[in-house]
């Protein structure tokens, strides 16, 4: 796992769009992986949020907070857009065609450790867009509860309530398929 | 904190990651591509010499690839938007059969505001979901396809995507287009006779794969003068970039002042709801020539960056006009060469 580096080696210096991509875009890509809908989703998602971040690093102030807290605040902003985007277009999407069957899933293909992970990654993606931001955020990005508010809004406390609020309900998610 | 046994799990979820070096080359190569025009034009030159020297020719397709006229039906090139620039549409001609239907790629026109897509499709066809067609280019990067229109008297479907990035403009650009579903489209009656009467009813889906590659150029496009700033009540509009290629006009501007939702707003009306805001643009004889547009940004910041793109058929006056529900309208003129 990616080990995610100080906020003060980033502040001390200048932050460029290559520093910023080079020790950032693992982290965002593994966020986006668990908060998107489909791959293709997530790998628009990451480059959408990855391009934001690059294009406003000029604008980053160094007085105003830490480079990683200035991050995922563009990242979730990222992920909310593109969570209405896509809604938006798979409404149109719909609209224009109509439901269609589910494909069946191959399970021949994988091993049972990795049916495990696609199990539970498939009910985190039944989940709400915030229940997903906060766990992708926690989890998947691997910043601490004081992080994930800075990054969503909330202060550390009530941050941590809604992570744990969150994994309640995906505990009882997987309690009742299970 | 020690960890419990369910956020272990997540901590260390296998998932289908994005590539961080692939996302990391598209955010680098877009990035450089928004850059300012004399700068990305040297960089692009230094980069495309380079390119040839190392003779990394299989990201160089474009070199054998001629924009030739093509015997494109002028319906497809209508419905596409691309009558003004009919000979600068590329004749694929790429064939993918499955599941018992048969796909075309008929042709294809990219220039620097989108990709437009030609498709051929026997028997006619409706793309169908869940997984939405997917193009990617010789990097393996996607662009979002934004929409797609079927028309099941003739089986041509056309598919709108985004512009490919940095370097396909200098290198050309080599595509596939991938589609995982479709459903037969069976119509009946004639739109030459009686529109009203024609009836298309859309089958169930049926998966299949079908992989239809292209080469193709990449037209790059000309900038012309910008129009003077606007403002309508609390907004005000300041345009960036005006954009010409052979078919297409994009406008780019800043909007301060208001949010996204704000503009997005629609008044109730018992039907759909009238907008609160619009902004269109319409050709030199008055006709509204496309009107595609967005705003990028967080939807509540009051600072918007929005995009109307249209279709350029001829050259002449072109205008921009808005409207904002009690705060009246503005109109600006973009003289396309």
């Amino acid at each position: 796992m990616e080990v995610a580096l100080g906020p003060t080696e980033l502040d001390s210096g200048a932050l460029t769009a290559d520093e910023l991509c080079r020790r950032y875009a693992p982290s965002v890509c593994r966020f986006a992986a668990m908060v998107a809908g489909s791959s293709t989703d997530a790998d628009d998602l990451a480059q959408d949020a990855l391009l934001r971040a690059v294009r406003a690093v000029r604008s980053y102030d160094s007085a105003r907070g830490t480079a990683e807290a200035w991050l995922w605040r563009i990242v979730v902003n990222s992920a909310r857009d593109s969570a209405r985007r896509r809604e938006r277009a798979r409404a149109l999407f719909e609209r224009l065609t109509f439901a269609a069957p589910r494909e069946s899933e191959s399970v021949e293909d994988a091993v049972l450790a990795r049916l495990r992970d696609a199990d539970l990654h498939a009910h985190i993606r039944l989940m709400s867009h915030r229940d997903r931001m906060l766990l992708a955020l926690r989890y998947g990005a691997g910043l601490d509860t004081a992080e994930v508010g800075a990054a969503v809004g909330l202060n550390s406390d009530t941050a941590g309530k809604a992570i744990r609020r969150a994994l309640g309900r995906l505990r009882a998610r997987l309690e009742v398929s299970h | 904190m020690a960890l419990d046994l369910l956020e272990q799990r997540l901590a260390d979820l296998a998932v289908d990651t994005p590539d961080p070096g692939r996302v990391t080359a598209f955010v680098m190569s877009r990035a450089a591509r928004r850059g300012r025009r004399h700068l990305a034009r040297a960089a692009a030159i230094g980069v495309a010499t380079v390119t040839l020297m190392a003779a990394v020719l299989y990201f160089a397709p474009a070199a054998d690839v001629v924009l030739a006229d093509t015997p494109i039906a002028r319906e497809l090139l209508r419905d596409a938007g691309l009558l003004g620039a009919g000979n600068r549409v590329t004749a694929v001609g790429a064939v993918s059969t499955s599941s018992g239907f048969r796909l075309e790629l008929v042709g294809a026109y990219a220039d620097s505001t989108r990709t437009v897509l030609l498709v051929h499709a026997e028997p006619p066809i409706v793309l169908a979901g869940p997984d939405m067609p997917t193009l990617t280019d010789q990097f393996g990067r996607s662009y979002f396809i934004n929409g797609s229109m079927s028309n099941g008297l003739t089986g041509n479907i056309v598919l709108f995507a985004e512009p490919l990035a940095w370097p396909d403009a200098i290198t050309g650009a080599r595509i596939t287009l991938r589609i995982k579903a479709v459903a037969a489209i069976p119509c009946t009656g004639s739109a030459s006779v009686n529109p009203a009467d024609v009836k298309c009813n859309p089958g169930p889906a049926v998966a299949g794969s079908w992989t239809l590659p292209a080469t193709l150029g990449v037209e790059e496009g000309t900038r012309l003068a910008l129009p003077d700033p606007a403002v309508l009540g609390p907004a005000s509009f300041r345009f960036t970039s005006v954009r010409t290629s052979a078919a297409t006009i994009e406008v780019d501007f800043d909007v301060t002042g208001v949010t996204g939702e704000e503009l997005s707003r629609r008044i109730p009306d018992g039907k759909k709801g009238a907008a609160v805001f619009t902004i269109e643009l319409f050709g030199p004889n008055g006709e509204r020539v496309g009107g595609g547009g967005g705003w990028h940004g967080s939807s509540n910041d009051k600072a918007l960056h929005m995009y109307l793109q249209g279709y350029r058929f001829a050259p002449g006056e072109y205008h921009i006009h808005a409207t904002y529900l009690g705060y009246g309208e503005f109109d600006r003129v973009i003289r396309v060469p």
